[in-house]
């Protein structure tokens, strides 16, 4: 469902919306229910039905802020102290804010979040002070309900196409973006009044210990471009000295996951089966007392859940195996270990970033909005501004869309700036024509058919 | 990107009794987020021609007759 068709080589759009994976599909989703004459394109680099760092699924959101279980002052304070104070508060707080009523519009969408008897949403605790963590036991279903949101409201989009650059105007604002087709290498201008960029963070920032180099923890799609792309525009970055390392399953690129496994009464163990970590969720301290573990003799660390009964094992498996990341369950099987019989060893994955844990990344004020310059001019431009959504990374639990949510435009983007706007700024890449930007004989990935 | 060119033992394998790609399916090569599987010019089957493969299993999920298979050798050995 490519609505760019191959060939075409400049796009208009009132809202260009880069990358489909999680937030980006939310973010189109409502942008175009609060302008629904508004053109909304929405721009991957995969195929947005199994896109991001969720294409499978999401075995719940580990940072839901549900009334009667935790305040958005708790959560607040909650990732201030997990992220040794590496955080900007004021986003955090407004996501916190905000977070439940977005849980309630997803419910809405068909992904159900785990309820108790009551029909309460059924939260629970992993992190140091409060509850956040609400189990999605047909997680699986995430993209498929987002995608026919996409499709019920008309947003139009692109597949396999990547942005490389954001394009400013004369007065720093942004004007759209450059992507590159992933399979013919053609190039695609997108113009547009307003950028949304929801790109994931930098997944394959180290090296994975196996030394296959797509076996990173994080989502290997999450290349960091986004990143990149706005601090060339711009924009700021924020918090990336508060990066990660996550514990994994030895020699399987995938989250442990205590998460998961915690509320059913797992738990990490040194070699003598005791704890040693104080609170699973992941932090800098959390961390540190892992490394400190695998340092000392108690060392290796392990994931014990062989006291536990067969069928809460099943259950947890039930999750592990099936919705997140499926290869787990195989992997398991193809060592031999069963999480009945013995602990499951464990180690730690190489460093990377992840937006939502960490609440690093372009950085943004409670509204969303980068540092790229605002402008001056009462012109058209005006309301052209990038709003930056982080796209989440298996680990990191659903924080990303409902975190931050797209704020309405200044002004009504339902005609497209003319062509004057554009062939008057200087940063515009020059063209004569159309076909200047055909440029096929790019070094990069390309059918052989 | 490496093209693999030379016969291995890749993560994705396709059962091509069961594929049906020459009647036009393309879902496993549409659904893949790392884009590493293709069409065969030669047998029309969908086979996986980049080896860059991060286990997340799309394609076999997506698969309408199960005819995908997502081994993890790497992370085996």
């Amino acid at each position: 469902m490519d609505e760019i068709k191959s060939g075409l080589t400049e796009v208009v759009c009132d809202i260009l919306v880069i990358g489909g994976g999680t937030a980006g599909p939310m973010a189109a989703y409502k942008a175009k229910r609060h302008s629904p004459g508004a053109r909304v394109v929405l721009l991957e680099k995969a195929n947005v039905k199994r896109s991001g760092a969720i294409a499978m699924g999401m075995d719940g959101l580990n940072n839901a802020v549900v009334p009667g279980y935790a305040t958005p002052e708790q959560y607040t304070k909650e990732i201030t102290i997990a992220n040794d104070g590496i955080c900007d508060q004021a986003p955090v707080y407004k996501y916190a804010s905000r977070c439940f009523e977005i849980i309630q519009e997803l419910d809405g969408f068909g992904i159900k979040f785990q309820k108790n008897e009551n029909g309460d949403f059924d939260v629970k605790k992993v992190h140091h002070l409060g509850s956040y963590v609400l189990p999605m036991p047909n997680g699986d279903t995430v993209k498929k309900a987002l995608y026919r949101q996409l499709r019920r409201e008309k947003v139009l989009i692109s597949n396999r196409y990547m942005a490389t650059r954001l394009l400013t105007g004369r007065d720093g604002q942004i004007a759209g973006a450059i992507a590159v087709n992933t399979r013919s290498a053609e190039f695609l201008v997108l113009r547009a009044r307003t950028v949304i960029l929801c790109a994931g963070a930098a997944g394959r920032l180290g090296l994975p210990q196996s030394g296959y180099l797509w076996g990173t923890y994080e989502n290997a799609t999450n290349s960091g471009d986004g990143y990149a792309m706005a601090y060339h525009a711009g924009a700021a970055l924020a918090n990336l000295e508060c990066y990660q390392i996550n514990p994994l399953i030895k020699d399987y690129n995938g989250p442990a996951c205590a998460y998961v496994a915690g509320p059913f009464g797992a738990y990490t163990t040194n070699s003598e089966g005791n704890r040693f970590i104080e609170c699973d969720y992941w932090s800098g301290q959390m961390m540190q007392e892992f490394y400190n573990e695998l340092q000392s003799g108690k060392g290796p660390v392990f994931l014990k859940l062989n006291h536990l009964h067969s069928d809460t094992i099943g259950k947890i498996e039930a999750v592990l195996h099936q919705v997140e990341r499926p290869s787990r369950g195989r992997f398991h099987e193809n060592r031999g270990t069963n999480y009945r019989e013995r602990m499951i060893e464990m180690h730690i994955s190489e460093i990377g970033f992840c937006s939502g844990h960490s609440a690093s990344g372009v950085y943004v004020d409670e509204f969303a909005r980068t540092r790229c310059q605002v402008s001056m001019r009462p012109a058209i431009w005006q309301a052209s501004r990038t709003i930056t959504c982080s796209a989440p990374s298996p680990t990191e639990r659903w924080r990303a869309s409902t975190r931050r949510k797209l704020q309405p435009t200044s002004t009504s983007p339902t005609t497209t700036p003319p062509m004057s706007c554009a062939s008057s700024n200087a940063c515009w890449p020059r063209h004569d024509g159309r076909m200047a930007f055909r440029l096929t004989s790019l070094n990069t990935r390309r059918d052989a058919s | 990107m490496p093209i693999a060119h030379t016969p291995t033992a890749v993560p994705v394998v396709v059962d091509e009794a069961k594929c049906i790609a020459d009647k036009g399916c393309t879902v496993c090569v549409d659904v893949c987020p790392l884009d590493v599987l293709r069409i065969s010019d030669l047998t029309g089957k969908a086979y996986m021609k980049y080896d860059e493969c991060w286990y997340c299993m799309p394609c076999e999920t997506d698969c309408p007759t199960g005819a995908v298979t997502v081994n993890i050798p790497y992370l085996l050995r």
